[in-house]
């Protein structure tokens, strides 16, 4: 039992450091995902920077940018091995669960450095009311950026089987990723206002829970999404 | 370990690979299956391990009196086609560490290091795959299929780009896989099919599943 606990966090890690080290090298996911942010900051810094506005408009701008900056990096997870031809070789060396948990925790992982990418950015070129309450918020990130994850891991991995590719992941996403992201929209507000913690209790849950159902479906679902 | 095929059919919507198909690989033979373009040469040996399923027909599989699940086939097969590929931007150690870590074999760098010298590319280690010619790519695939030592071993046309050293490196690994596992080779080389052929399949639209 401890020896197959073992394998299994030998096996996932093994995925992880192999998918951030191909990225180490070949930085694609990194500069699309970075690049995309950037664009899009600059493009609303200069548009609408000089307003001064509400909170709960300074929160949806900030996670309208996450989610599309983050659909052209995860998208990738899978789209990249069927691609290359490097899907086989995972397929037989490792059970499609393993699979979806490895990149799960990289594409968190990146979602991570994409937040502490926008954040600072965001509160540079946007500057917003002072007075946020900055611990809460990244908790807020974490916790909506692994339920992002989560869900478009099981997603990346149906589009990659797809001939539109990338093109098709943000549509997919949208209706399943909406109940997050209204919620960390919503969260994000009542932190960057300075709330505490109690006033988004239900909020941190309602990630929690729905992050724990997607990956639990994502489980059931995911060898037969690989299996030819 | 034994493999019976019974009566195998496989079709991608209404297109028919092949049709009652009957074979029984042996252990301590080189199992051949052979046939022209077309004639599911791979599509078989990628339903023998599980990676496909067959539209009628069964495969048992059984090691020690027990039947293998999928899973199970997956973990002691050692698989080699021409679709298969490794990671371009790691180097040829890195990419065994790698599925010697995801497929739980805990080897040492030198062991590695010892499987890639069986393939030839003891002095290629460090260097990524990207710089790598296709027949070093394929040396690479030999070492990366005999990583787990597999109890069923599937080449797919594995003289494909190999010098006259890797073909003996080829040689080598059938000679010595086919004492303690079974070994099924694809190829439509006649060549290949009198040098290998011990137990022989060949696979034919108009005459399926004929066996010499």
């Amino acid at each position: 039992m401890v020896k197959t606990s073992f394998s299994l966090i030998t096996a996932i890690r093994a995925i992880v450091v192999k998918d951030l080290t191909d990225e180490f090298r070949t930085r694609h996911a990194l500069t699309a995902m970075v690049l995309f942010s950037l664009t899009t900051l600059v493009t609303v810094s200069f548009t609408i920077g000089i307003y001064s506005l509400d909170i709960m408009l300074h929160s949806a701008l900030i996670w309208i940018i996450i989610f599309f900056s983050a659909m052209s990096a995860l998208s990738r997870s899978f789209t990249k091995e069927e691609d290359s031809g490097t899907i086989l070789a995972l397929k037989m060396s490792a059970t499609a669960e393993i699979i979806y948990l490895g990149k799960l925790f990289f594409n968190t992982l990146l979602l991570i450095v994409l937040i502490a990418v926008v954040l600072p950015l965001y509160y540079i070129m946007m500057n917003p009311p002072p007075g946020g309450n900055v611990g809460l918020l990244v908790l807020i990130c974490i916790t909506a950026s692994l339920s992002l994850a989560g869900a478009t891991t099981l997603l990346a991995a149906i589009v990659a089987r797809a001939g539109s590719k990338n093109s098709l992941l943000p549509v997919l996403a949208f209706p399943v990723l909406l109940p997050i992201l209204l919620t960390a929209i919503r969260s994000t507000g009542f932190a960057l206002s300075g709330g505490s913690g109690e006033e988004i209790i239900t909020d941190f849950i309602f990630l929690i829970s729905y992050l724990a159902i997607v990956v639990t479906v994502s489980l059931l679902l995911i060898p037969f999404v690989l299996d030819d | 370990m034994r493999i019976k095929i019974n009566n195998l059919t496989k079709k991608y919507n209404r297109q028919e690979v092949f049709s009652d198909v009957s074979w029984q690989p042996e252990m301590g033979k080189c199992n051949l299956v052979t046939g022209p373009n077309g004639s599911g040469k791979s599509t078989l040996l990628r339903l023998i391990c599980g990676l496909e399923r067959p539209t009628a027909g069964t495969i048992d599989l059984t090691k020690d009196t027990s039947e293998l699940t999928a899973a199970g086939v997956k973990k002691i097969t050692g698989l080699l086609t021409p679709d298969l590929a490794l990671y371009r931007h790691l180097t040829a150690l890195e990419n065994l560490q790698f599925f010697a870590k995801l497929g739980g074999y805990f080897l040492t760098t030198a062991e590695l290091k010892d499987k890639l010298a069986e393939v030839g590319l003891n002095s290629s280690a460090d260097t990524p795959l990207a710089a790598f010619s296709t027949g070093m790519k394929q040396r690479l695939k030999l070492a990366y299929v005999i990583l787990k030592r597999p109890a069923l071993l599937l080449l797919d046309e594995p003289n494909t780009n190999l010098d006259s050293e890797g073909k003996q490196v080829v040689n080598k690994i059938i000679s010595e896989y086919k004492a303690k596992s079974i070994v099924i080779l694809a190829t439509n080389d006649q060549e290949e099919v009198g040098q290998y052929g011990e137990n022989i399949l060949f696979l034919d639209h108009c005459n399926p599943g004929y066996c010499s």
